[in-house]
């Protein structure tokens, strides 16, 4: 005979069934998540086009590096972790290409990290860097490297693949250019381009400038473009730098603009820089244009570079720091021709055709 | 140990069954007699205006296995709120209901730790032995404690002995890596005048045992187990705490007294190297002086307080390669409060007056800001107090400039005598921070405030059948978060803060607890479960792949299980708890898998010529597992500790 629960022992009954009904909804309600499965087999290499370089978040050890076909327009992603079995590293910050081989500037796992450059296989690293920030090769197996903590930059011999010695500079020193043996060396956080002399290792001169050179680029008259960064009451400057006669032109931001990423065209006749929106300059103006060469349109810029065999500028929008970057490359005319999605926070762009 | 009170209600004395066995918070005020209580120590701000909102009580037994540790260890392993600790006695911060940590105010007789710089607490900075007692509040209390408390509340309790006379209470304890706690509570209470003395002092190397496996998701195809990971000692991260905090009252008259309590601290902490970084000898000095002053008024049906705080915080912050940072604030804050009990009808209206100074480096980089604040509650009860409700209201001004209005409704109803339902709707906000305003180069003052609205409904059951006794609260709750700040690029190596994100939480939590006496045995079992979907639903960023995925370090799932049985002076603790996936990519193209981790306890009471003493072993990370709750940052493997309190 079916018995009637009372009201207590209803309500035990729903306390329990609550109870156990809650546990086996709530172990249920996750999912295990799978990683995706990189689809694009990295089996061409002779690919011709742009590395792209995913800074990653800092200490997290996510950076990579993808690499997008121009011939074939696809974007071959996370190549070192693929290719490898390994992860790259913490803050993969820039890359230059020597030989055949890549030189991945990994900041905060203090390495350069070697790999060839076709097929992405890792050939080692070079450590004992504090916090490195770019190379510049040198010929002869010498190159330079910038750091941010270190108050020097590093002389590397790229063949023993070892640090030979360094030349104290005060600072944190960033971008840098060669001219005549001679190497102006950024100081992101000072008031000076400092010059090395690259035969001897040694620092010459310093340019005053304003405050906090962050990018360098050479141009077809073979005078240094500098931006600095400011700081008030300094605003953010544009400076044209004659080797040997020290500052021809400087052109002054507004107060509040915080100007980034300098870029040359192929030609080296004309500038670029992200200012929120990017903006493009003649090397023969005097002025500030007045109007964007491409307006972001909410989008936040972070990096870029230039393709100079394609002539096109190559830009990504970070967005909010924690997820894939959107990647756009856009043409001389300011047109979009095409969008992409690449790694986490897209610092640098680096073209290997 | 762990006991776990269910609703507002326990805050009435005249609710029903769960009351009886809560612990008591600020009695003087919950007594509606002419006379006041002798003394208050201190407790929970307005306690008779809480009606609707949902408090998980940790009494002083609850706190008794975590007198060596500090508040983000005992919330971890007594409460719902998700800690995002980074490491052994690491900064530490609170995240409920899908809120950030500074959505979760931390306070302490009513007056809001929040940091003004970055708004959190860092829970691992307040040692679990200077207070008596945590009341957790889920949902928002805006209404009554400002900005800040968007996901909840974490009121700090200090309790009264009732002993005449002097009360000493000591803690000794020891545990693994050096690790070494002394603490004195001196409780002297008179007819006329009450005052408490805790000191209390912390050691330990901290270098605990991990294991350095990137925990971080996808890894890459070649990556070690961390079976086959040999263990190591974390490096720099040494810690020291010395505190010491004091209470004074003074009753005269038959209805008034004054108060006058301090806080002291200084914590000194090595920061540990993570996975992927360098070990730059980087170490953080945190210095608080609170100060509070009350005076107490109750005269028939009318009773008035006036407080006044000052609060002082100091982070100095050091390491290698980089200039020493010290950010220094000072925070005056005043308040008048006002309540009428006359039978069914319950008024409480304030005042509140704040200023705060915050200096970060340099000269130049001082800031002020100004707070008003007026806000009233009416609270009604019908049907012999089955069924009560209440409705508030804020309103606050900024530097001049009034924020929107903050209301909040309420209600309670005795639906059985052991069953009660009950629920509020809260509109809620929190102030941009100094740090998001005016961090040079980086900071936003143009930012608004994120604000929006709580509703929750509490279904509670509390029964005892045949000496089993059952306590049930099934909670749903749903929450709007409007203009969510988030720093995104400003250029260069900047950053900055904007209104981005229009963020939608909602959820299902269940409390239970269920306890069974057989001769001298007591046996409690209990668990918290927790189901939270949050996620943006609107941004400001172009082509935001965040949209509609839950939020970054918030766990879908989180699940506490606990067993204890205590056999006449003796008792055996187990704890489990299991944190789900916690995505650390807003795109969820990176994330950490889901851990559990065990603590076993064991305690045993003794006395000698009348003196009461606990002897407590605890084992922390019981199976040995390596689990990161932040990316790169591994938490300790196995740890033991010991302690002794005596009663003199």
């Amino acid at each position: 005979m079916l018995k009637i629960p009372s009201i207590r022992q209803f309500i035990k009954i729903r306390n329990l069934a609550l109870i156990a009904g809650f546990l086996i909804f709530n172990s249920s309600c996750e999912k295990k998540n799978i990683a995706p499965k990189n689809e694009v087999q990295i089996t061409d290499t002779t690919a011709k086009g742009f590395f792209i370089c995913y800074e990653g978040n800092f200490q997290w050890g996510n950076a990579d590096l993808g690499f997008y076909d121009t011939q074939k327009n696809i974007l071959h992603d996370n190549i070192y972790k693929e290719s490898n079995g390994k992860q790259l590293g913490d803050i993969l910050q820039s890359m230059v290409i020597e030989n055949d081989i890549a030189y991945l500037v990994v900041n905060n796992s203090q390495k350069i990290e070697l790999m060839d450059a076709k097929t992405y296989t890792s050939l080692g690293s070079i450590s004992g860097f504090n916090s490195p920030r770019f190379l510049l090769p040198l010929g002869s197996n010498k190159a330079y490297v910038s750091d941010l903590y270190e108050n020097a930059v590093w002389v590397v011999d790229l063949s023993l693949r070892q640090i030979t010695k360094k030349i104290a500079i005060k600072g944190w020193t960033e971008e840098m250019v060669v001219h005549n043996n001679l190497v102006y060396v950024c100081g992101l956080g000072s008031n000076y381009v400092y010059v090395l002399d690259a035969q001897i290792d040694a620092l010459v001169d310093s340019i005053y400038i304003g405050y906090g050179a962050q990018n360098m680029v050479l141009d077809q008259n073979e005078n240094i473009w500098v931006l600095t960064k400011g700081e008030k009451p300094i605003p953010a400057q544009m400076h044209c730098i004659k080797p040997g006669k020290g500052i021809e032109k400087t052109i002054n931001f507004n107060a509040n603009e915080t100007p980034t990423r300098l870029v040359c065209n192929g030609n080296k006749t004309k500038l670029f820089w992200i200012n929120k929106d990017i903006y493009s300059m003649g090397i023969n103006e005097t002025s500030m244009p007045v109007s964007s060469f491409y307006a972001a349109q909410g989008k936040n810029f972070y990096a870029m570079g230039f393709l100079p065999k394609q002539n096109q500028l190559v830009v990504s929008d970070a967005k909010d720091f924690v997820q894939k970057s959107d990647v756009f490359v856009i043409d001389s005319l300011g047109n979009k021709v095409l969008q992409m999605k690449a790694g986490i926070n897209v610092g640098y762009f680096l073209a290997n055709d | 140990m762990f006991f776990l009170v269910l609703g507002n209600s326990i805050l009435l004395k005249d609710s029903h069954a769960q009351t009886k066995s809560a612990i008591k918070i600020g009695s003087n005020q919950i007594d509606s007699s002419k006379t006041l209580a002798p003394l208050q120590i201190n407790g929970i701000r307005y306690p008779h205006f809480f009606t609707g909102s949902k408090f998980s009580l940790l009494d002083s037994n609850s706190m008794a296995l975590y007198q060596q540790q500090n508040l983000s260890d005992l919330l971890m392993n007594q409460s719902m709120i998700f800690i995002k600790s980074y490491g052994g006695g690491m900064l530490a911060s609170p995240g409920f209901r899908g809120g950030n940590a500074n959505h979760t105010a931390v306070l302490w007789n009513g007056f809001n730790l929040q940091s003004p710089m970055n708004g959190q607490v860092d829970l691992a900075t307040i040692p679990s032995f200077l207070i008596e007692g945590v009341a957790i509040q889920y949902g928002s209390p805006a209404a009554l404690f400002g900005t800040g408390n968007i996901g909840g509340a974490v009121h700090l309790l200090s309790d009264e002995t009732k002993e005449k006379g002097f009360v000493t209470k000591l803690l000794l304890g020891t545990g693994s890596n050096a690790a070494y706690t002394g603490g004195a509570k001196i409780f002297l209470t008179q007819k006329k005048f009450r005052m408490q003395q805790k000191v209390y002092w912390q050691q330990a190397e901290n270098n605990y045992a991990y294991k350095a496996f990137d925990q971080l998701q996808p890894q890459a195809g070649n990556t070690v187990s961390a079976k086959d990971l040999q263990k190591l000692k974390m490096q720099n991260a040494a810690l020291s705490t010395v505190a010491w905090v004091q209470g004074y009252q003074y009753v005269f008259g038959l209805n008034q007294n004054i108060g006058l309590n301090t806080w002291v601290q200084k914590n000194e902490r090595e920061l540990p190297v993570p996975l992927h970084g360098s070990n730059t000898h980087a170490k953080q000095s945190d210095v608080t002086n609170k100060i509070l002053m009350d005076y107490h008024l109750k005269k028939s049906i009318y009773e008035m307080q006036a407080r006044y705080g000052y609060f002082y915080d100091m982070v100095e912050y050091q390491d290698d390669n980089s200039e020493i940072s010290k950010s220094v604030s000072h925070k005056h804050t005043a308040y008048l409060d006002n309540f009428i009990y006359q039978g069914n009808h319950h008024l409480q209206m304030s005042g509140m007056m704040q200023a705060t100074q915050a200096n970060l480096n340099t000269v130049a980089n001082t800031w002020n800001q100004k707070l008003i604040a007026v806000y009233a509650t009416y609270k009604r009860s019908h049907f012999e107090k089955l069924f009560q409700h209440q409705i508030s209201l804020r309103q606050e001004w900024v530097n001049g400039k009034p924020i929107p209005l903050m209301p909040s409704y309420g209600f309670n109803i005795h639906i059985h005598k052991s069953t009660s339902v009950y629920g509020n709707v809260a509109r809620s906000y929190r102030l941009p921070t100094f740090n998001d305003l005016y961090w040079p180069e980086m900071g936003n003052p143009n930012l608004e405030a994120e604000h929006g609205w709580n509703e929750e409904i509490t279904l509670a059951n509390y029964i005892s059948v045949k000496g089993v006794l059952v306590q049930t609260a099934l909670t749903v709750f749903n929450k709007t978060i409007q203009d969510w700040i988030l720093w995104v690029p400003k250029g260069g190596n900047l950053s900055t803060p904007m209104n981005v994100y229009q963020v939608w939480s909602r959820g299902v939590e269940l409390d239970w607890k269920m306890q069974k006496t057989n001769g001298n045995l007591l046996l409690k079992f209990g668990g918290l479960h927790d189901y939270t979907l949050a996620s943006p639903e609107a941004s400001h960023l172009v082509q935001d792949e965040s949209i509609g995925k839950q939020l970054i370090y918030t766990p879908k799932i989180k699940n506490q299980l606990q067993v204890t049985g205590i056999y006449k002076k003796t008792s055996l603790a187990y704890f489990f708890h299991y944190i789900g996936t916690r995505y650390v990519s807003s795109d969820h193209s990176n994330w950490l898998d889901p851990y559990t981790f065990s603590t076993l306890s064991v305690s045993h009471a003794f006395a000698v010529k009348k003196k009461q003493g606990t002897v407590q072993f605890l084992l922390n990370n019981l199976f040995n597992q390596t689990y990161q709750i932040m990316v790169n940052r591994p938490m300790p493997l196995i740890q033991y500790q010991i302690n002794l309190n005596l009663t003199i």
